[in-house]
């Protein structure tokens, strides 16, 4: 079984959202809900500064805080290391949204239009593709108001893929939008029990680091540092 | 280091303090019933109680079910919650359960005929009551201190100050039910060296959780401390919580026990004295939730 994993290179990242977009084209996330952001950092001393774009969203723990203090057992981490919501077990409690030490949950309050006026195109052909459930995974696809939804790797584009003979982190239909999307080829995505795929290599090159280590989560994410300013 | 990131997360808001709170002083009535009782300080006090207890804590667990987000589009997901006790959450809903129903049994079958008989009360069932009810006011305080990303609640302390907050606002909420009751306020004079050994407890513990936020290594936890002592929750907690809720059960069951205090126990006053612990009681639960939100959701690289 494959353990699923990504790096990000903040040294390549320019903070252009296309990954963001990405994720909501492909998983028609609700009105106000992103599995992923760019938190948009600031370093350096005037007049010597710069702005440090990094990306952030579930990181994928094997060790997950979430994962502990669900009381339904809606979130679980799957065998390839991805941590997954059942929604038709969530009760929306969001015990999982204050555990998760990155901000990475969001609770749907409800799946109101992004608009006033009605919906779009976009969120018409979302509910178009999003009337069953998967029945594999119960994930992406649909949505439902009232429980937490958070980031899993587009765990039905890795399914799919592999049901079609793909490899996850080569072929773009097989691997997460994100990493597809990013125009600086910042994400690389594939098999982190793999030592030869390119994302071990990533992760275990010098100075890779994962997000708050010190949390003992145990990310799936490793980052890559950003170069120091002169 | 930057300024902290807001992630812009929806939270927990105030259902939950009142769920905590309910859950909190029905346990405490109980134990306060349960005491009376063991001690033969007051039969009355004993029956109002145990009477209050169940319907409180039932009370709380609608509001939790109110406050899921599925709760009322997907009832019947609410039996998953019984099954993954290691989750606090689980585990409490077990013991709150478990509460309501011996609570409800030990306050309500002597109501119950059968065959002419008032069905008897067993004292074990009241043995293993009162034990569950303390697990109801631990959980309480544990539900938010296992949150290793909110330092502010994850101490030892906390589980404390809610037990003992839990004691003596389920005693306040009994006495005055049974003074409201009775008209009387005859009895109430016994629990006053108690109510002070918890007020002055309470006060302490409370001390010790601000004093590990205020030299916390952690910002967002001197954030929580700056939040309640100096910021936007500072007037709710002098005059509400310390004041109110503190010193002036304090000094009144200081004096009360006074000779010249027998004035005190008339019930009026001994209405408005368990008014302020419950106020501040209510306050507390409210502070503590409302300091650990402050920064909660802000991610700092």
């Amino acid at each position: 079984m494959a353990r699923w994993g990504m790096t990000i290179d903040l040294d390549l990242c320019i903070g252009c959202e296309a990954c963001t977009v990405a994720c909501k084209a492909n998983n028609f996330t609700p009105s106000g809900v992103s599995w992923l952001r760019i938190v948009k950092d600031e370093a350096g001393q005037f007049p010597n500064v710069t702005r440090l774009p990094f990306p952030l969203q579930c990181q994928q723990c094997a060790k997950a805080p979430c994962v502990d203090v669900c009381p339904t057992g809606a979130t679980y981490v799957r065998d390839d290391g991805i941590v997954a919501v059942n929604y038709d077990k969530c009760v929306g409690c969001q015990y999982c949204v204050l555990a998760c030490p990155y901000g990475a949950r969001t609770f749907v309050e409800d799946l109101a239009p992004y608009y006033p006026a009605g919906k779009t195109e976009f969120e018409l052909f979302a509910g178009l593709l999003g009337g069953e459930p998967d029945a594999a995974t119960g994930l992406p696809g649909r949505h439902q108001a009232g429980v937490v939804e958070k980031c899993v790797f587009c765990v039905q584009k890795i399914e799919s893929g592999i049901a079609a003979g793909l490899t996850p982190g080569v072929d773009a239909d097989a691997t997460p939008a994100c990493v597809v999307t990013c125009i600086a080829g910042a994400r690389v995505f594939g098999d982190l029990d793999d030592p030869d795929s390119a994302v071990s290599r990533k992760a275990s090159s010098s100075g890779a680091f994962r997000f708050h280590e010190e949390y003992g989560t145990e990310p799936n994410i490793y980052y890559l540092p950003a170069r120091q300013l002169a | 280091m930057p300024d902290p990131i807001p992630a812009e997360q929806t939270t927990w808001g105030s259902l939950v303090v009142i769920y905590l709170f309910i859950a909190g002083v029905g346990a405490g009535a109980y134990l306060t019933a349960w005491w009376a009782e063991r001690r033969g300080l007051s039969d009355r006090v004993a029956v109002v109680g145990r009477r209050l207890a169940g319907p409180l804590v039932a009370l709380g667990a609608l509001l939790l079910v109110f406050d899921l987000g599925a709760g009322l589009t997907h009832p019947w997901r609410i039996v998953w919650l019984y099954t993954h006790p290691t989750s606090m959450m689980s585990l409490g809903i077990w013991i709150l359960s478990v509460f309501m129903v011996l609570a409800v049994i030990d306050g309500y079958a002597s109501l119950v005929k059968f065959r002419g008989r008032r069905l008897p009360r067993l004292r074990a069932l009241g043995t293993v009551a009162a034990v569950t009810a303390v697990g109801v006011m631990v959980y309480t305080g544990l539900l938010l201190g296992v949150i290793g990303a909110v330092p502010f609640w994850n101490n030892p302390a906390l589980p404390l100050l809610f037990l003992v907050s839990a004691l003596s606002t389920g005693m306040a909420a009994t006495l005055a039910g049974s003074v409201i009751v009775s008209r009387r306020a005859d009895g109430v004079a016994a629990f006053g060296g108690l109510h002070i050994g918890l007020v002055g407890t309470e006060a302490l513990v409370l001390a010790v959780l601000l004093f590990f936020a205020a030299t916390s290594h952690q910002a967002t936890t001197r954030s929580s401390f700056q939040a309640i002592t100096q910021g936007g929750l500072a007037p709710v907690f002098w005059l509400g919580l310390v004041t109110l809720g503190l010193a002036v059960p304090l000094v009144y069951n200081l004096i009360g026990r006074r000779p010249a205090g027998a004035v005190l126990h008339a019930p009026v006053p001994v209405l408005l004295e368990c008014a302020a612990v419950l106020i501040g009681g209510f306050l507390l639960r409210h502070l503590i939730v409302a300091a650990g939100m402050v920064g909660h959701g802000f991610v700092s690289i």
